[in-house]
């Protein structure tokens, strides 16, 4: 059976389904939550292919002391924040929630579709606008005559156009992502089928519903920084003014106040996800599945109000960072409890080490590495000095890249006969997954030992005595395009050879694999 | 860092590590004995709640043990103890100029990189600040239009200058040298090409120096190297 068979297969489902439509038409006119899903996720594949590149440029120049690539020692600084900024909002944002989510949140519940499917289109198509804004705002030259690339990329300090670029295209994905927050809470709540009660639901369901919640609940109150910081600058409102008469703390704060729960969201659909594939893949339920559920509400509530353990070295007053530390430790106590939880799941269970197994277990090495890491992180008596420090830098980065990038391929292999109704190559599968491995943690746990070593943070130069661990970060770079290549081969088989998947290929229990 | 963060430090990651490499034995024990092929289809049936309590109570009790030593330490960090020498820091789009308020009021700007790597670091005299071993040094941050962060790993001393808001924070450095950090917080594309530099020397020294720079430096600007004068124009031409 083929993809396209497969496809017509399909009975129609909520929204207008265009599949008589020829070819691109068919997706652009599209208010079917699968067409949208498929969108977001090629939208995703194409954001983190332009965030890579960036990155691997990064990581080639640090293979000698001295600049061997760049001309300009600034595009480093561009590059780090170019490419960590796309990957956050514009690749795994979209692939978890928009992609994963709006594909098979409506299938567990057993929904027709989204709530509102003309809802779910527009905030795609507000994605794409927004990353042309984004990647506009690294191309414009502003400010000093030298700068090459978009200048003084900082949102405090004079007005900038490409500042101002950048702001409008945060303003317009945080609009997409509050208008996919409240269709998503509406589905969930009110379009399950009948004889499921919200303790029924799948964990993936559960996490999304977490999502949603922290992103119409906080994500207005970085919009409204966002939205007063152009007019300040150009209309004189004085809302912050740095230099000024006034200061720059509740602009910090806000800001702080969205991107602490924004990482959580970023995180939230990741423990979902990997409840999900663990017991698929281990046979069994998930343990302590219900007190799981809770621990992600939990955790969505504790982990918007701990935005101050950024601002350590800002010197906030000692009963503030008694409060954060201690908050923060409570985090960390749910995402422990979590790991274990996973663990003792595989342990009674009989475990599979198929491809997204695979990815599942290096993400929760890394996530229980990046784990310990976040502990010293979040203690106010200790953070003070690695505050903004590389070590915070490759945290952030374990966190991000590599635990939310394992999470994509973990869950891309897990729904990928589902997605596309043929079977993956596992071997390639499983030599993408090792290449990924090996690779990123080349790049990322040298950083650790730099910081010991006093470096501090991601500079276009480094002293000959820290050469050996930037080279190693070089060669893990170019390993993880060894694996890229894999996937690139594994997927061009998979649509080559298509031999068909069966209904339900991993025996999962949640209802997407029953209903076809 | 003095010896008892070390221990602490240490301390820390010694358990953490300890806490890592219990989580991949764990792991590696299941793909040891746990294969599918090994086993029967085992029971779906709900687990009992009393391993649940046990798995919530354990982390718990970790993180309650380093949370005490944790909360006194910030409790430290924030007491002031009589600083003997007192800096004042302001971070500028984008070089740092230092105060020395007790010791005469003289004042300097530290130049601005033509690289960016700490070895490159000119030797000019009044282009780092200079501060006795063995005693307080309290560091005041102030910063202009944007965050900044004067940061030396290797003696602990992390502060943010931010905008309208004045930081206070203190090192005390046992060995004399030269200690080098970068700003740590991003406030521009220059932000990696202003050095951080603090040469520790014996109280004698620093006397030495202090008068000499009191004499020198009676305007900022007469003090100003011609290439940094120069390079300075082209980064405040806004």
């Amino acid at each position: 059976m083929t993809s396209e068979q497969h496809a017509d297969q399909r009975a129609p489902r909520g929204g207008i389904r265009k599949d008589q439509l020829p070819g691109w038409r068919r997706f652009v006119s599209s208010t079917n939550h699968e067409d949208i899903g498929a969108m977001y996720l090629v939208f995703a594949i194409v954001a983190g292919l332009s965030a890579f590149l960036p990155s691997l440029m990064m990581r080639t120049e640090l293979v000698a002391p001295g600049m061997p690539i760049f001309s300009d020692p600034r595009a480093t600084h561009l590059f780090v924040f170019g490419a960590g900024l796309i990957m956050a909002l514009f690749m795994f944002i979209p692939a978890l929630i928009g992609g994963f989510g709006g594909w098979f949140v409506p299938r567990m519940i057993g929904a027709p579709g989204m709530a509102f499917p003309r809802l779910h289109r527009i905030t795609f198509w507000l994605m794409p606008a927004s990353f042309a804004l984004f990647l506009l705002s690294l191309l414009v030259e502003s400010g000093s005559a030298s700068a090459a690339f978009g200048s003084h990329w900082t949102a405090l300090g004079s007005a900038r156009l490409a500042m101002n670029i950048a702001l409008v295209s945060l303003y317009i994905a945080g609009a997409s992502s509050i208008l996919n927050a409240i269709n998503f809470i509406t589905t969930i709540v009110n379009m399950r089928a009948p004889d499921m009660t919200l303790r029924e639901m799948p964990l993936f369901v559960w996490s999304i519903l977490a999502t949603a919640i922290l992103l119409l609940v906080w994500l207005p109150v970085f919009t409204s920084a966002v939205t007063l910081r152009s007019p300040d600058w150009y209309l004189g409102l004085n809302y912050v003014n740095p230099g000024g008469d006034r200061e720059t703390f509740p602009f910090r704060h806000e800001m702080w106040f969205l991107l602490h729960p924004e990482l959580y969201a970023l995180i939230l659909p990741s423990l979902g996800i990997i409840s999900q594939i663990v017991s698929t893949f281990s046979k069994r339920a998930v343990f302590g599945r219900l007190a799981m559920a809770y621990a992600m509400v939990a955790f969505g509530f504790v982990g918007s109000v701990l935005w101050i353990h950024y601002l350590y070295s800002g010197r906030p007053s000692t009963e503030t960072k008694f409060y954060f530390g201690l908050v923060i430790s409570a985090i960390a106590i749910s995402l422990g409890t979590s790991v274990i939880a996973w663990i003792v799941t595989m342990w009674r269970g009989t475990v599979s080490f198929r491809a997204p197994m695979l990815w599942t277990i290096g993400f929760v090495c890394l996530f229980s590495l990046e784990g310990v890491t976040g502990a010293v992180h979040a203690a106010a008596g200790v953070d003070a000095s690695p505050n903004d420090t590389y070590y915070v830098a490759a945290r952030f980065q374990n966190e991000l890249t590599l635990d939310t990038v394992f999470v994509v391929f973990a869950s891309w292999y897990y729904w990928f006969p589902k997605v596309s109704g043929v079977l993956y190559n596992e071997t390639l599968a499983k030599l993408h997954f090792w290449l990924t491995f090996i690779g990123v943690n080349l790049v990322f746990f040298p950083q650790h030992f730099l910081d010991l070593a006093g470096v501090l943070g991601q500079y276009v130069d480094y002293r000959h005595a820290d050469a050996r661990w930037n080279q190693l970060i070089t060669i893990g770079s170019y390993t993880t395009i060894a694996g890229l290549v894999m996937f690139a081969l594994c997927m061009a088989e998979a649509f080559v050879r298509r031999q068909a998947a069966s209904q339900n290929p991993w025996k999962a229990t949640t209802l997407e694999w029953t209903t076809s | 860092m003095s010896r008892p963060d070390d221990l602490i430090l240490w301390l820390g990651v010694g358990s953490f590590a300890g806490i890592c490499l219990f989580i991949f034995a764990l792991l590696a024990w299941f793909r040891l004995s746990h294969r599918a092929s090994l086993r029967q289809a085992t029971s779906t049936s709900a687990p009992l709640t009393r391993r649940e309590i046990i798995w919530t109570v354990a982390p718990t009790s970790v993180f309650a043990l380093a949370a005490l030593p944790l909360l006194w330490r910030s409790y430290l960090q924030d007491t002031m103890p009589a600083a003997d020498v007192t800096i004042i820091v302001t971070g500028n789009m984008w070089f740092w100029t230092y105060k020395y308020p007790d010791h005469g009021d003289f004042s300097f700007r530290a130049p601005m990189l033509a690289k960016a790597a700490p070895d490159l670091i000119s030797p000019d005299a009044y282009d780092h600040i200079v501060v006795p071993a063995g005693e307080t040094v309290r560091i005041i941050a102030v910063a202009t239009k944007v965050i900044y962060s004067w940061t030396i790993p290797s003696i602990g001393a992390n502060v943010q200058a931010v905008p309208g808001q004045t930081n206070q924070s203190w090192f005390r450095a046992e060995n004399e040298g030269r200690y080098f950090g970068i700003c740590s917080e991003l406030c521009g594309l220059p932000h990696a090409f202003k050095p951080i530099e603090v040469e520790v020397v014996s109280r004698e020294r620093f006397e030495q120096w202090v008068a000499g720079a009191k004499k020198r430096l009676t305007s900022l600007d007469a003090s100003m190297p011609r290439r940094i004068a120069a390079q300075s124009e082209a980064t405040q031409a806004r």
